[in-house]
């Protein structure tokens, strides 16, 4: 029995197996995001990502509904998440977040607003608590609301919204700590 | 709306594009996906699944070559080749068509290679296009495999074995114990009673200790013990941090190294 069995989580009822790349394809991107916003190494996300999938295709037997296929896809994201980065973590302590950004660094010019955008967004989330980190994930980054994000968290709705005030106020600050810093004279 | 309201508005939409797969990322892990998928190594729903399994078997032979090629390189390690060279005493001209390695693109005539894609795509087992056209330069063709069908079947599941050792092998290296592990107990559910099952014990025992599972050290020494000739002996004493006490030395065993 591998680690990734205890990663089946059954999804809820639903259709057929056949619409795999289909969900592969609307969903990769919403993987890839959050799995590196949660903290999953760039050297790790080929395999994050397909460890993911795998999980959704062995669970195809059920998707009904977005809102459900998306809390359950979190859910299983969650969870690798979870595990690369105890792996990440046993594997080489001492290495700092910037190691884990760094192949964000290659920014080609025509996407150089995009990648320092990205790459101010990662190192805010991996400097939150892992529950504030989600809450800025889901609701701000992947722009989910608020009760779709207490449901795929698991979290109370009033606890949400006041993680999502919270989180939100750190976010303005560090972006006018960073607006200050490449606009000193703004 | 307040100005900051905007900045943090277009920042986080920039952040939704830098932080995305590219294009590039979003084939390789479809790419290795479709090969797990259809190598067996994801069960799908019973009536999914197409009635016989061999064109599954052939296109996910296809597919796995077109992903391993596609990854970068296939890191074979030689402690694999010692044990396969043990074991293959089946091979026959026909099977040694199927044991060759990915060939080079372009070794296939275009026709040949069209032909081995199409006669493995009916149905839903089959890669979609872009695998199909991945795995058209490197496989053997079609024609190939039907005419060494009759003494092929025992090679066609040691060429299956062979491969998805190699992706354990290259998992393990890279430091993805997990991602082995997977692909090991997809390989023994898809082929239970392989020719390399003390490739795939060492494999199994390496991935762990690298987890640093529970009873890994354990089996490790039995391993050890009970395969002092083994070709990766030296490995998972090294991996699972026997020491010194263990010779491995002593059985002319060779260490498979990355880059080998």
């Amino acid at each position: 029995m591998s680690e990734l069995d205890g990663l089946q989580e059954q999804p809820p009822n639903g259709s057929s197996p056949h619409e795999f790349e289909a969900i592969y394809s609307e969903y990769l991107g919403f993987v890839w995001r959050c799995l590196k916003n949660l903290g999953v190494p760039e050297r790790a996300l080929d395999d994050a990502a397909q460890e993911v999938f795998i999980v959704v295709h062995r669970g195809l037997a059920g998707f009904r509904g977005q809102s459900q296929l998306r809390t359950w896809l979190y859910g299983i994201v969650r969870n690798v998440a979870s595990k690369q980065a105890r792996r990440v973590r046993r594997k080489d302590r001492a290495e700092p977040i910037d190691e884990h950004l760094s192949s964000c660094d290659p920014t080609p010019s025509e996407r150089a607003e995009e990648a320092e955008a990205a790459n101010f967004v990662q190192r805010f989330a991996l400097g939150l608590s892992d529950k504030k980190r989600e809450v800025f994930v889901l609701a701000l980054v992947e722009q989910f609301t608020i009760p779709e994000v207490a449901e795929m968290t698991g979290t109370p709705l009033n606890t949400a919204y006041t993680r999502l005030r919270a989180v939100r106020s750190e976010f303005r600050a560090a972006l006018l700590r960073h607006r200050g810093a490449h606009d000193p004279t703004g | 709306m307040t100005r900051l309201d905007d900045e943090e508005a277009l920042i986080l939409a920039q952040a939704r594009i830098g932080l995305g797969p590219s294009a590039a990322d979003e084939r390789r892990v479809l790419q290795s996906l479709r090969a797990q998928i259809a190598l067996g190594a994801v069960a799908p729903s019973p009536e999914a699944l197409p009635k016989s399994p061999w064109p599954l078997r052939v296109a996910g032979a296809i597919a796995v070559v077109g992903a391993i090629a596609f990854s970068g390189g296939l890191g074979y390690q030689k402690g694999l080749a010692a044990g396969i060279a043990q074991r293959k005493q089946v091979a026959t001209p026909a099977s040694k068509v199927l044991d060759e390695p990915a060939s080079p693109a372009g070794k296939l005539p275009p026709s040949q290679a069209a032909e081995a894609a199409a006669s493995v795509s009916p149905g839903q087992a089959s890669p979609a296009p872009s695998a199909v056209s991945e795995a058209r330069a490197l496989v053997p063709s079609a024609a190939h495999i039907r005419s060494a069908a009759p003494a092929a079947s025992a090679a066609l599941g040691l060429d299956e074995e062979v491969r998805q050792l190699r992706r354990v092998e290259r998992a393990i290296r890279e430091g993805n114990p997990r991602f082995a592990l997977v692909l090991l107990e997809d390989l023994n559910r898809v082929l239970p009673a392989g020719q390399l099952l003390e490739e795939r014990r060492a494999a199994g025992i390496m991935a762990n200790c690298q987890l640093g599972a529970d009873g890994a050290v354990t089996s490790a020494r039995a391993f050890a013990t009970k395969h002092t000739g083994s070709a990766y002996l030296t490995r998972v004493i090294e991996l699972c941090g026997l020491g010194n006490g263990w010779n491995s030395a002593a059985a002319g065993t060779h260490t498979p190294r990355s880059g080998d």
